[in-house]
């Protein structure tokens, strides 16, 4: 049994739950549906989402010099990271020279993928996550369930117990709009004393030297108002080469996110106030070596909407934590072959091939196809389980053989149900087996029992 | 070699062929009336929109949105009742209990956003006001966010620029929609 089937055993052991979950998804889903359904040229905004990537990708080393020199230009230092560890030294250097050592963080998966905020925690820089979801997920001590959503898995009444504990927040009051305004006030506090701001980047306009910061909270804005020192961080596959492009990205994002026209706030950071300092670091950690995977780059294209998370039927009834990547769903089981497929392989099977996900992902990037070329590549990266290469040698035995297939349909029927309806059939865990007929569909269709 | 040379080699050595920029010719949503759609767009964002009437002061503009000139903060010279942000030397002295009033370049229909590039010496009275009063020229509305990003007054030479939609808002506690996450609790467009 994969890794990802061990794990959702947990998670859907609480039926009610999983019932909840999977529906708070689907209205997610619902409203991005409708969304890319009101617009006219949604299929096309795609199109164009998904060349402007493939145009950028392919002379990516342009684009970020091309960034690189416009934003030195408007007074922003610009640094590159070769991985996690040189990510989070550039970002501790960068505070060690500045002073300070609180730090307000706003939401970035480039910050969880390289474990930025337990560095930055042992080092004695408090780094305090601002959107709401993180906060509660930080408060929690668990990682977010989903990058959009980051506690759609936690219900109100635990967090109505979190803030009684760690806020001070009534006893028994869960109403979301209490327990929201008493995060507000808390994390207010928090924004007003910080030294040091860090967000995650959106896009970064090559052309402009600027960089574009999406949130519908206003942290990530809170966050750079006031403090001195603005780090932003980003993958080196963000930037994009001009504003014509922001214009297409900017229609996509939040429809396909969670079904708003678009974010509350589009932040674009050009210049540093007065006074003031904004760095940008340019992290690899594997990127370019994805680039170089000539099947899976386009895993490259993603701007992390979430929108395959929200579709995916089955990350919807196993939730985040069934996946063993930090990132859960169609992109991570991607993103965790690419990182390691003798680590992750064990999420591949997480997925029904229903290819929803490539339907609604707005850079069009083929999560699906990918997933399933990974399965085929599986053997040869020698991460293949056991048990489905003995069933697919068995398979192709009986298949190829006439006689043994022929004897199989025959007997099977009359083999007792117990024999192969039992807990050792992995697929027996959740359903039964189907009950065999005892005339095969050859014999009925020779009798002409079946019709056109 | 320096990482950055050593990032960019592997990125030139990529294998991958050269792809050609898109056009982006295709066809936008285009709005019979912008002003209707956007005011469409701005409350479902969250927004309020009134009309500035033809005649109205800016005090008596002030008591039908129920501002006290005393609470507003404001660098537009109409405005100049209350205090100026660019005489506070450090914003954190501003406190968050004001109204900010700015006149934004132009309105976007299709999502009710409307273009702010710093108007002031800070930028956190956008984000830290209580509520926000947001003037925008009727007749400067486009459709979309590629037409936005097109217009002449969407200038290139900016310190900080932000598109707002509405007020702040989240969802993260059971996906229930709530007001007033970090940023304004309330925004209203006033329409010249
Ligand atoms: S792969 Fe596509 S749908 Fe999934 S998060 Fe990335 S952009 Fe969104």
């Amino acid at each position: 049994m994969s890794s990802h089937s061990k794990a959702a055993r947990r998670f859907v052991a609480n039926r009610e739950r999983t019932a909840w979950h999977d529906k708070a998804l689907y209205i997610v889903r619902s409203k991005r549906d409708r969304m890319a359904q009101s617009l006219p040229e949604w299929e096309q905004l795609r199109e164009a989402a998904s060349q402007i990537k493939q145009h950028t990708l392919s002379h990516l080393a342009d684009y970020l010099e091309k960034f690189e020199r416009n934003a030195t230009a408007n007074g922003i230092v610009v640094h590159w990271a070769a991985d996690a560890a040189e990510l989070n030294r550039t970002v501790e250097d960068i505070i060690r020279q500045h002073g300070g050592n609180k730090l307000v963080k706003s939401k970035s998966m480039l910050s969880e993928e390289c474990e930025l905020t337990p560095y930055l925690e042992e080092r004695g820089i408090e780094a305090v996550e601002t959107d709401l979801g993180e906060r509660i997920m930080q408060l929690m001590h668990c990682p977010p369930s989903h990058i959009v959503l980051p506690a759609i898995h936690v219900k109100r009444e635990e967090v109505g117990e979190l803030f009684e504990r760690e806020l001070g927040t009534e006893v028994g009051n869960s109403d979301p709009t209490y327990l929201t305004h008493a995060a507000r006030r808390h994390l207010r506090d928090k924004f007003l004393t910080a030294d040091i701001s860090m967000t995650g980047v959106n896009f970064a306009i090559a052309e402009e030297g600027a960089f574009a910061v999406c949130t519908n909270e206003g942290n990530a804005d809170m966050g750079t108002s006031f403090t001195d020192l603005h780090i932003a961080i980003m993958g080196l596959e963000k930037v994009i080469p001009d504003y014509a492009s922001l214009g297409v990205f900017t229609r996509l994002l939040a429809r396909s996110a969670t079904g708003q026209a678009v974010t509350t706030y589009t932040s674009i950071y050009r210049r540093p106030e007065e006074g003031k300092q904004i760095h940008v670091i340019i992290v690899d950690n594997g990127r370019t070596k994805s680039l170089h995977n000539e099947a899976h780059r386009n895993m490259l294209k993603c701007i992390r909407c979430g929108a395959c998370m929200n579709t995916c039927p089955v990350y919807r009834r196993s939730g985040g934590y069934s996946y063993s990547y930090f990132i859960p769903g169609p992109l991570g089981i991607n993103l965790g072959m690419l990182r390691s497929p003798e680590q992750y392989g064990g999420n591949a099977s997480g997925c029904s091939l229903c290819y929803s996900c490539s339907n609604v992902c707005p850079a069009k990037v083929n999560l699906g196809e990918q997933i399933y070329a990974w399965r085929q590549e599986m053997d040869s990266l020698g991460v293949a389980a056991k048990s489905k290469k003995a069933m697919v040698k068995a398979m192709n035995l009986i298949m190829r053989h006439r006689g043994i297939f022929y004897a199989g349909v025959g007997t099977l029927p009359y083999v007792p149900r117990f024999v192969y309806n039992n807990r050792f059939n992995p697929w027996c865990e959740a359903r039964e087996m189907p009950h065999f007929d005892t005339k095969s569909f050859n014999t009925l269709w020779k009798q002409g029992k079946i019709k056109r | 070699m320096s990482t950055r040379e050593d990032i960019l080699n592997r990125l030139r050595n990529s294998g991958m062929e050269p792809q050609p920029k898109p056009t982006l010719d295709f066809e936008r949503l285009k709005f019979e009336s912008p002003e209707e759609a956007f005011c469409r767009s701005a409350e479902l964002s969250g927004a309020s929109v009134v009309e500035w009437h033809e005649g109205l002061t800016p005090e008596q503009l002030l008591v039908e949105l129920d501002v006290e000139p005393c609470e507003i903060l404001s660098a537009l010279p109409d405005f100049n009742f209350g205090r100026n942000p660019d005489c506070v030397a450090d914003y954190h002295e501003l406190g968050d209990r004001y109204t900010a009033i700015l006149e934004a370049r132009f309105g976007v229909a299709e999502n009710g956003a409307v273009w702010l590039p710093q108007q002031m010496r800070h930028k956190a009275p956008l984000f830290a006001a209580e509520r926000l009063v947001i003037l925008l020229d009727r007749t400067a509305i486009v459709a979309t966010m590629q037409d936005a990003v097109e217009h002449p007054l969407f200038e290139r030479d900016f310190i900080h620029g932000c598109f707002v939609a509405g007020p702040s808002k989240t969802a993260d506690i059971e996906q229930a929609l709530v007001i007033g996450a970090h940023g304004a609790m309330g925004v209203t467009i006033v329409l010249k």
